[in-house]
């Protein structure tokens, strides 16, 4: 009686407000890397690279001059061609030489499984056979309060459920204005890693390859974008990349694809099971 | 139903096995190349018997390296970058060895060939291989091939950026010539330089009509000012004098019309002028303070012009639609010569500062502001490319007043070539250079 009236009294005085507002703070955890031997080496965070020439560009005052043109400049002279000189089209060129594609494209999928080419009929057979000797042999374990659905349901929950926790798959997002924002992601989910490491990580991508991406932004429309997707091994290495979202201009896809194969090398993902990178390039015409 | 339940988990297992084995992805968005520049190697001429064995191709080729070096966004790269040295057998794909082009970080290659009259010169990416621009040419001479470079690399820039404003447009500009100023028109890069009035006195402010047909200009002598005509197809100049003995910074708007400052009620204010060259019965943008230096957009709907009606001279902008007039100049007590983009986001103007007379651009959308020029003496006189991309100037940084080109970046400027004596006042026009 006493204890039922002593706990009255605390959830009297324990009056929870509704009205205030509540605040989602995403918390950064530097936390070391799953392997604990590598955690302790401390490895120093590589660093940032230098600042991209264009942008350290500082205005050359000085003017350079250049060679006088020839003397007969003013001299009166036939036109010696038109403007519409021949253009020489060389499309074997353009179609046969492209062995640098080879390297791009993503390793190969693993094979799939033969069971895939037993035809319609049979694979329903299968199935039937399957079904009856499962549901024989939960009536035979399974306990009466549960029915043959219920168990069902929750085989088929609990299959997903292990599919999901093994292909881990989480997408995160880093330095931009994609889902998840510019340092969050979707969540620290299944794999338990700090969004924060994820974010981290993206910044030194789009440093690194920033700084070997080429292009001139004159004369181009400034809303173009092209997203590659670059695979990576545990120690960085980009094994493979490809266009997943053209820009429709060849030659800005063309420039996006040289910066990934100068780049080369990457720093060691913290994150063990991060094994592709997303990168959108995107044009803008930033005043220097 | 037991058997669509099992059908549907198998479904669903199939859809998910295949991407059993993938581990996290990573979003990265990059927002701006690195480097605005893309690196170009020009690789030596070769003629019949190898690199050098044609004088027309190797002239060709050096042409085309001075051609190219003007444009802010190329980087002329040398062959001591590359390793081994020349990479060419020949000039198409198949004689080019691209892999160590790529290793130095070359994006794009130019080979050339001459063989007597005939030029070929080809482009290539290097990392695809693909051919950018191809072109033969024929009945090339010495005096010529400076023009057939020029053309070719007009073309190369259109491949790349679309527009080819910068060698396919003029340079009118006034020079000193016998104690006095003349006016002369030459190409972007020097070329075809050409006296085109002789009125004697002082001739300033040209300004070239939208279609290139026409000159007007300032003509200023013991007679008073009067505004001046060039007729670009009969090659004779008119003068012509209105009430008030000032006619100032004549300019064309879109519509062929020319506005100039007028001092038709005691003070220099804007006019539009008919066809028949009278003033029109109000000014634009009127005010108790002068107003000279009018400069249009592409549309015509709006204009910029320097006013002192706030004090000292100051850039304004008047939108022609509605009539509103708005100050685009805070920073600085003396900004001059406006020249509005033709896109109309961006004006460039001079203002003196404690260094002297520096060029500045303001950026109307992203209202921002910023210095393109830093002289040493006196950078004026600004002027737009017909692209709205380079920007044209009088320096004196050099000893005498020179005309150099420079970009709405504030890239290094080049200083363009028109010979002896003083230039200044540069105004660009899209009317190929004179032959």
């Amino acid at each position: 009686m006493l204890v039922t009236l002593g706990m009255m009294n605390l959830s009297m005085s324990l009056k929870v407000d509704m009205d205030k507002p509540m605040y989602t703070v995403d918390l950064v955890s530097l936390t070391p890397s799953e392997d604990p031997a590598e955690g302790e080496t401390g490895e120093p965070a590589p660093a940032p690279p230098q600042l991209a020439e264009g942008q350290a560009q500082q205005e050359q005052a000085t003017s350079a001059s250049i060679p006088p043109p020839p003397a007969k400049t003013e001299k009166a002279r036939p036109e010696p061609v038109k403007d519409d000189a021949k253009a020489i089209s060389e499309k074997k060129v353009d179609e046969k030489k492209k062995p640098e594609k080879k390297e791009e494209k993503t390793p190969p999928q693993p094979p799939k499984p033969e069971e895939k080419k037993l035809s319609r009929e049979e694979l329903l057979k299968q199935a039937l056979q399957d079904v009856k000797k499962d549901v024989k042999e939960t009536a035979k374990t399974a306990k009466p309060t549960k029915s043959a659905d219920e168990l069902k349901k929750e085989a088929i929950a609990g299959e997903l459920a292990a599919l999901r926790k093994s292909t881990g798959g989480n997408i995160f997002t880093a330095g931009g204005t994609g889902p998840g924002g510019a340092g969050g992601g979707k969540g620290t989910g299944a794999g338990g890693h700090g969004s924060g490491l994820m974010s981290v990580y993206g910044d030194i991508v789009k440093q690194i390859i920033r700084k070997n991406w080429r292009y001139q932004t004159f004369g181009t429309e400034t809303n173009v974008a092209v997203t590659l997707e670059l695979k990576i091994d545990p120690q960085g290495k980009i094994t493979g990349a490809r266009v997943v979202t053209p820009s429709g201009k060849a030659g800005f896809d063309d420039s996006a694809m040289r910066a990934v194969a100068e780049t080369q090398m990457l720093p060691p993902p913290r994150v063990k099971s991060l094994d592709t990178l997303r990168i959108t390039f995107n044009l803008q015409d930033v005043p220097k | 139903m037991k058997l669509k339940t099992w059908l549907l988990t198998c479904l669903l297992v199939m859809l998910v096995v295949p991407a059993a084995h993938a581990g996290d992805a990573l979003s990265v968005d990059i927002f701006g190349p690195g480097q605005n520049k893309v690196n170009i190697l020009v690789l030596p001429a070769r003629g019949p018997n190898g690199p050098g064995s044609s004088a027309l191709a190797t002239s060709f080729g050096n042409y085309v390296q001075s051609d190219l070096g003007y444009l802010p966004f190329l980087r002329l790269a040398y062959l001591n970058e590359i390793l081994g040295g020349d990479p060419s057998k020949g000039l198409k794909a198949d004689d080019v060895d691209f892999k160590p082009l790529q290793l130095g970080r070359v994006d794009l290659v130019v080979t050339i060939g001459g063989r007597g009259q005939e030029i070929e010169a080809r482009v290539y990416e290097t990392y695809t291989r693909k051919l950018l621009l191809g072109k033969a040419y024929s009945q090339v001479d010495e005096g010529g091939v400076a023009h057939v470079a020029d053309r070719f690399c007009a073309q190369l820039m259109r491949v790349l950026t679309g527009k080819s404003g910068f060698f396919d447009s003029t340079l009118a500009f006034a020079k000193r010539v016998d104690g006095g100023k003349e006016l002369f028109t030459a190409s972007a890069l020097g070329r075809g330089l050409t006296q085109i009035t002789r009125d004697g006195g002082f001739n300033v402010s040209p300004s070239w009509s939208k279609n290139g047909s026409q000159v007007a200009y300032t003509n200023i002598s013991d007679k008073g000012h009067r505004l001046g005509v060039w007729d670009r197809s009969r090659r004779v100049s008119r003068l012509r004098k209105f009430p008030g003995n000032v006619a100032i910074s004549p300019t064309y708007a879109p519509d062929g019309r020319i506005a100039v400052a007028l001092s038709l009620n005691g003070h220099a204010d804007i006019y539009m002028l008919d066809a028949a060259m009278n003033p029109s019965p109000h000014a634009l943008a009127p005010s108790w303070g002068i107003s000279v230096s009018p400069s249009f957009d592409l549309s015509g709907r709006k204009m910029v012009f320097c006013s002192g009606r706030l004090g000292g001279p100051q850039i304004f902008m008047l939108n022609r639609d509605s009539g509103s007039v708005e100050r685009i100049t805070y920073e600085g007590t003396y900004n001059t010569r406006p020249s509005l983009s033709p896109d109309g986001r961006f004006v460039v103007f001079a203002r003196l500062t404690g260094d002297g007379q520096r060029i500045f651009i303001r950026d109307l959308v992203a209202n921002q502001e910023r210095q393109i020029t830093f002289g040493p003496g006196n950078d004026e006189d600004p002027s737009f490319d017909p692209d709205g991309y380079f920007v044209s100037f009088a320096s004196t940084r050099n000893g005498g007043t020179k005309i150099y080109v420079t970009t709405r970046a504030g890239d290094a400027a080049k200083q363009i070539p028109t010979g002896p004596g003083d230039a200044m006042a540069p105004a660009w026009g899209v009317a190929p250079a004179l032959d």
